[in-house]
């Protein structure tokens, strides 16, 4: 179990957004606990056998552990400035990755920027046989999934992924398989859960590892706030803890007849709440799986471009209602509570056209795009 | 709360008054080179040239940036000695925080930069930062 420390891992992922160049790459890599004894000097170039991999949209660091890392490979990822509009709707869709699995468009696009440097590294660094260590923040997290996956379905080493706030970066097929390749237990999912990015994009899109809730840290904001996003606020959240001490809990709209209840109450939602999106996420799974058996296989198929996926769902939902009358009951709920939430007037309701249910996904889609695409175009500051 | 954020007066680099030495002697008539760089693009070079006691002194240099809870503000500072066709690195620091004196946690006493000592990582809020440069102590302003 050659695993870091959360503390270790969040260092990683936060440093990593100070390298510009091969000086702060020296200084990134002067830590003798992961990478060991430093060199020194002007020897310094030559003896790094280290890359600093630059795309338009996203940096890589990757290096040779050392010490008790010496077997060990690390590759530690960051989004770049350019790379802001990752979660704009135009870039949420579905296709295949690299692996063959169906995964975010946008990320999909953005790690492979990053896979001829990965390839290129990997060939020096054949006589490495030990762990190799996925790490990254935000857009960065997302690109390491998409890494691990990749390494581990075409090199022998065993490899973990440590993420904090990461969005969702493939469908459940993809985060199912991800488990299966890697084992769930070297997934470290880290996450505030009152930070907006984890939250998106909306299912079909799935977190990995599948089979629990990952690490969620404490943060002390009531509601949905950007300032939970910010790696500063990770890295201080698990500095004093072990991966034990991080485990997510059961929330309750995990659990089916919470949810149920839920819809069938008359009581309108709490806006401010901070799990409003996961609340709705959580509803409209469970409506597919109430309203037709297998839809969830026709959602999860290849499909291009936010506009389809809401056809898709859309469809499915619509033809539920077709089908029996208490498919109608449950789709008129969940419309209701996605209106409620969007502040949207109830108007419409009672029709529940394919059109009309489009149009309410769509708009639900939008506003939590918007939510969380205004924070991470702050991410990267002002321009 | 809001993830608009406002605009700020960041600090790119605080003041920063010190010394030069050789093995320990004052270098009079040395220049020094400061790059201030903001996201890795926006760079900004200046330089100083030490007095006859090595004594060297750099402006702060400030800029109005919108700062929002969630930008990752990423400043990269490097300052250079130029000494006898050499560039020799003293200061590598990224500086993550817009206020002054954020580099060090305060106003630094005595700071002193021996062209002859070797660069150690310093572990001073985040950020990396790798210098060769000596204080006696940090002042909070």
């Amino acid at each position: 179990m050659n695993e870091m420390t959360p503390k270790a891992a969040a260092q990683l992922a936060d440093e990593v957004y100070d390298v510009w160049d091969h000086d702060f790459l020296a200084a990134y890599l002067n830590k003798p606990e992961l990478f060991g004894t430093p060199a020194t000097g002007k020897k310094l170039e030559a003896q790094i056998g280290a890359m600093l991999w630059k795309s338009p949209d996203a940096f890589g660091v990757f290096s040779r552990g050392g010490g008790a890392y010496s077997n060990d490979l690390f590759l530690v990822f960051r989004g770049t400035s350019k790379a802001r509009d990752w979660l704009s709707n135009a870039s949420i869709g579905i296709e295949f990755s690299k692996t063959g699995l169906p995964v975010h468009i946008g990320f999909n696009q953005i790690f492979s920027s990053v896979l001829a440097g990965i390839k290129e590294f990997l060939a020096k660094k054949t006589s490495a046989t030990g762990t190799i260590h996925c790490v990254g923040h935000s857009l960065g997290g997302a690109v390491a999934n998409l890494a691990a996956d990749w390494l581990k379905k075409n090199h022998a080493n065993s490899v973990k992924l440590y993420t904090f706030g990461a969005p969702r970066p493939g469908v459940f097929w993809f985060a199912r398989t991800l488990g299966t390749r890697l084992k769930e237990q070297n997934i470290y999912r880290v996450y505030h859960k009152t930070d907006p990015v984890p939250m998106l994009p909306l299912y079909p899109f799935t977190h990995a590892p599948v089979s629990n809730f990952g690490h969620q840290v404490y943060s002390s904001d009531a509601i949905v706030s950007a300032e939970a996003h910010a790696m500063g606020r990770y890295r201080k959240s698990v500095s004093q803890t072990d991966w034990a001490g991080l485990h997510g809990t059961l929330a309750p709209f995990h659990i089916d007849h919470v949810i149920e209840q839920w819809l069938r109450s008359d009581i309108s939602p709490n806006r401010a709440d901070s799990r409003i999106w996961e609340w709705l996420n959580s509803a409209i799974i469970w409506v597919l799986k109430k309203v037709a058996i297998g839809a969830m296989a026709v959602v999860q198929n290849t499909v291009v471009g936010l506009y389809t996926i809401a056809d898709k769902l859309a469809w499915i939902l619509k033809s539920g209602i077709d089908l029996t009358k208490e498919g109608g009951f449950w789709v008129e709920r969940l419309m209701r509570k996605i209106l409620q939430v969007l502040g949207m007037g109830l108007e419409g309701i009672k029709s529940l056209t394919q059109a009309f249910i489009r149009r309410v996904l769509l708009s639900l889609m939008e506003q939590m795009t918007l939510q969380a695409r205004a924070a991470i175009r702050s991410l990267f500051g002002p321009r | 709360m809001s993830i608009f954020g406002k605009t700020e007066n960041v600090y790119l680099a605080s003041p920063l008054e010190g010394v030069i030495l050789n093995e320990g002697a004052p270098l009079a008539g040395t220049r020094l080179l400061r790059v201030l760089s903001l996201a890795g693009e926006e760079v900004l070079e200046e330089e100083a040239v030490s007095d006859e006691k090595g004594r060297f002194s750099f402006p702060d240099r400030r800029k109005s940036i919108k700062l929002t809870p969630l930008m990752e503000l990423v400043i990269s500072q490097k300052i250079y000695v130029l000494h006898e066709g050499e560039k020799n690195l003293v200061w590598l620091k990224s500086k993550r925080s817009p206020e002054v004196y954020s580099e060090l946690g305060g106003r630094p006493v005595n700071f002193r930069c021996d062209i002859t000592s070797p660069m150690r990582r310093v572990d001073i809020g985040r950020g990396l930062f790798e210098t060769s440069c000596q204080w006696d102590s940090i002042k909070s302003e």
